[in-house]
């Protein structure tokens, strides 16, 4: 066993390489803190103009299969992507493309050939944006109980319905959702998953201002969600993906990837700025590092984000080594949600009310603090709130004398790390 | 041992929620909260009215002088209706405050204005980059020119400093070392306000630059130590918070038998039950240490420490609290439309309004002489 990265003389010269790329790629002020609704969407212009750079290399969607657009890569240059454009306050895609991570994944899966040739190279190559549609009014944790339906009529599904807390601001192209396809069938056996235009006729968006985003003048991408009205919207037959009625397990792909199935490798950008936050600055005129509260308390935070980081790095490892998973994904999405709602109080312990205002001047680690306090809150529930975790978990240890319940396709196990040769 | 309530203070509760219930709705509330308003005049009037800016001030100077249990009662209720007001900080913070002081005629007359309404005195306590120590260690220096003071410095997290006619300011005198605190009316020139975005809730910065303090509007320490003195201030602010946990219990619970989800009301599932009830002890523990704290303050018995109990586990649960209801309505919960979250942000605005859990613990334990 072996925890610590080690690199290649291979890997370390593709780093010099990204590295050097996103040095000349990456414009200033593309991580700023947006201070207005018109800033935050030139930001965002400004990173899809990154996403298409991205994705013409192949690193927008780096584990994606290259005949597709993706890039194909192996996990020695992924880890490295991720690396580095982490330490750039960035993410791969550097905008919230929740349809496009979770609907390519159950594309490359479910989808036929003929799907993945027209769905898989735009989202690769960063040339459209696609949101996940899941929850209505009616249906939350309840996924099976949606109501929105897709009735077949000649060439095309007409879809009616509502979907509430969708996407982010600015806009999406592609919409990835699930809707009823049988409106007389059995529960599990009547829906069906849908690639959808968003600029079909009969699409209208509402916003919706969540607790993280409270006003359209607050620009925290992850509060402003939408509720997404289908008036018969006449969505082209082969838009489906997996199947009629069988979208109940295209869902296990979809949902093992929302579930955190995938993992990550980087690190908490709260907890690195908390620490530089009490090593720069003084309370009571001495500097924050050296009250032993101070100290107890970070190193109590340390250790329950260190839980959780070890957890997502498990994760990450299994899916590219092809490892068996089970529980492991609902496990770390519990732990991370659990554990930046604890942060919250953490934090405020730690520093107090400084942790409440994105105040200039007044505000901790430049408003990051205040924006966990309520982000901390609100992502409790999107993609399974933590009651549906611990279902989940219990359902994949077999617990109730059950059969162990299986975890969904990912679509990207085996990608194995390559010897140092063959990278 | 009755723990029940006096029929003057069963009165007193009820009148404070039919008030909330009539005149304060929550879609008011909400819509307040969306266009930044921190607090309505109008029901400060109704405040007025009813003697509630006076309810801790001795009746010799127009108060009601109620015992600490009746004031915590009307707190409660305004807490429930997560009412936004500068009464908490005027009326009980500024007042216990005052009266820790030597008396003095400017001391009474402010108790006196405070109790009519005519005066808004909202205590400006806390340094920039000091933690939370009571008002004694937090000053702001004030430099004596003849017969006149002059204040310089500035105060952070200020609670409704726009509410504000005057503002007690705690400041260190060059000629002693003892605490005082400046009378100062907010119209005066060289005072700044500005108001802290973010999750804060009505939290100012106050800024003043070279401001004329009259040297009568200096009321000096008394035998008793400020700290000591908030004990009545600590219970009624934890009794505001206890309020706010009952109305998410409501809401919470309400919630439960009317969301459906996998054909059945969600309060069936033992998950959404473990919510609710640890939403229910969390209060619990806080509503009866804040009514422990109330009657020993009020029988003369170890209140401080009490107080220290009470505010502590109250600032605690009210976070607990919100958790908890914000795990019972999941996506709904998070919309501000919807209104738990008036109640989120007020539990972690007032998180340390007297000082944070961890230090009232400490200061609890040393006023048991562990």
């Amino acid at each position: 066993m072996e925890f610590e990265l080690s690199y290649t003389a291979v890997q370390e010269e593709f780093r010099s390489h990204v590295r050097s790329w996103l040095v000349e790629n990456v414009p200033d002020g593309i991580t700023v803190r947006p201070q207005s609704f018109e800033e935050s969407g030139a930001i965002y212009l400004l990173r899809r103009e990154l996403g298409r750079k991205l994705g013409a290399k192949g690193w927008l969607y780096p584990s994606g299969e290259k005949k597709y657009g993706g890039g194909g890569l192996d996990l020695d240059q992924i880890i490295v992507l991720e690396e580095e454009t982490a330490r750039l306050g960035l993410g791969l895609p550097p905008y919230y493309d929740s349809g496009g991570k979770m609907g390519s994944a159950s594309i490359r899966v479910w989808g036929t050939e003929e799907q993945k040739q027209r769905f898989l190279p735009p989202i690769y190559r960063g040339a459209v944006r696609s949101w996940q549609l899941l929850t209505e009014p009616s249906a939350g944790s309840d996924l099976a109980g949606v109501r929105t339906t897709a009735v077949r009529d000649g060439d095309v599904y007409v879809v009616n319905g509502q979907k509430i807390y969708i996407g982010s601001h600015h806009g999406a192209d592609r919409y990835w959702t699930i809707a009823v396809t049988d409106p007389k069938g059995k529960r599990h056996h009547n829906v069906s998953w849908f690639m959808i235009d968003a600029s079909l006729p009969g699409i209208t968006t509402q916003p919706l201002y969540m607790l993280s985003a409270q006003s359209e003048g607050e620009t925290d991408e992850f509060g402003h969600k939408n509720i997404i009205f289908f008036d018969n919207v006449r969505v082209p037959a082969d838009c489906l993906v997996g199947g009629e009625n069988n979208g109940w397990k295209v869902a296990s792909t979809h949902l093992e990837v929302e579930h955190s199935g995938q993992g990550n490798i980087r690190t908490n950008p709260v907890w690195v700025a908390l620490l530089a936050h009490c090593r720069r600055h003084d309370r009571d005129g001495r500097p924050l590092i050296e009250d032993p509260d101070v100290r107890a308390k970070l190193a109590e935070i340390f250790s329950r984000l260190e839980a959780v980081r070890l957890l997502s790095t498990r994760n990450f490892w299994m899916v590219y080594a092809g490892e068996k998973r089970s529980y492991e994904g609902s496990q770390v999405s519990y732990l991370r949600k659990t554990t930046n709602l604890w942060l919250t109080k953490a934090i405020l312990d730690l520093l107090g009310p400084e942790a409440l205002t994105n105040d200039p001047v007044l505000g901790a680690i430049d408003g990051l603090a205040e924006a966990q306090q309520r982000r901390g809150i609100v992502e409790q529930h999107p993609g399974g709130t933590t009651d549906i975790q611990r279902v989940v978990i219990a359902r994949r240890l077999g617990v109730g004398n059950r059969e162990p319940q299986q975890a969904g396709r990912l679509g990207e196990e085996g990608l194995a790390r390559k010897s140092p040769v063959e990278a | 041992m009755d723990l029940s309530l006096t029929s003057s203070q069963i009165l007193i509760r009820d009148s404070t929620r039919s008030f909330v219930r009539r005149h304060v709705p929550r879609a008011e509330l909400v819509r307040q909260a969306k266009k930044g308003q921190t607090w309505d005049p109008g029901w400060f009037a109704h405040f007025c009215a009813a003697g509630w800016t006076g309810a801790l001030v001795p009746t010799a100077l127009g108060g009601l002088d109620l015992d600490p249990l009746s004031a915590a009662l009307i707190f409660e209720e305004l807490g429930r209706g997560a009412v936004p007001s500068p009464l908490l900080a005027s009326s009980a913070i500024s007042v216990c405050l005052l009266q820790a002081c030597q008396p003095s005629e400017r001391r009474d007359a402010a108790l006196t204005a405070i109790a009519e309404g005519s005066m808004i005195l909202i205590p400006a306590l806390r340094k920039p980059e000091t933690s939370w120590n009571g008002a004694a260690a937090t000053c702001t220096t004030l430099t004596q020119n003849e017969r006149i003071w002059i204040l310089t410095g500035s105060k952070v997290f200020v609670p409704f400093a726009d509410a504000a006619t005057h503002f007690l300011v705690s400041v260190t005198t060059p000629d002693d070392a003892a605490s005082a605190l400046a009378i100062v009316p907010a119209n005066m020139a060289g005072i700044a306000t500005r108001l802290l975005p973010g999750f804060l809730h009505a939290n100012h910065e106050v800024s003043f630059d070279n401001v004329v303090v009259a040297a009568t509007d200096v009321v000096r320490a008394g035998d008793r130590p400020f700290d000591g003195a908030l004990a009545v201030a600590r219970v009624v602010t934890a009794a505001y918070q206890v309020g706010g946990m009952l109305e998410m219990l409501d809401m919470s619970v309400a919630h439960s038998n009317t969301r459906v989800q996998f054909g059945t009301p969600i309060g069936r599932f033992q998950r959404v039950q473990d919510h609710i009830i640890r939403l229910l002890n969390a209060m619990d523990a806080a509503r009866w240490a804040t009514y422990e704290a109330a009657w020993a303050i009020d029988s003369g018995r170890d209140g401080i420490a009490r107080s220290y109990l009470a505010g502590s586990t109250a600032s605690d649960s009210y976070i607990e609290a919100a958790n908890a209801a914000h795990e019972v309505h999941a996506g709904i919960g998070s919309d501000p439309q919807y209104g738990l979250t008036l109640y989120t942000r007020i539990s972690r605005t007032m998180y340390e309004l007297l000082g944070p859990p961890g230090w009232q613990r400490r200061r609890m334990a040393d006023a048991l002489n562990w």
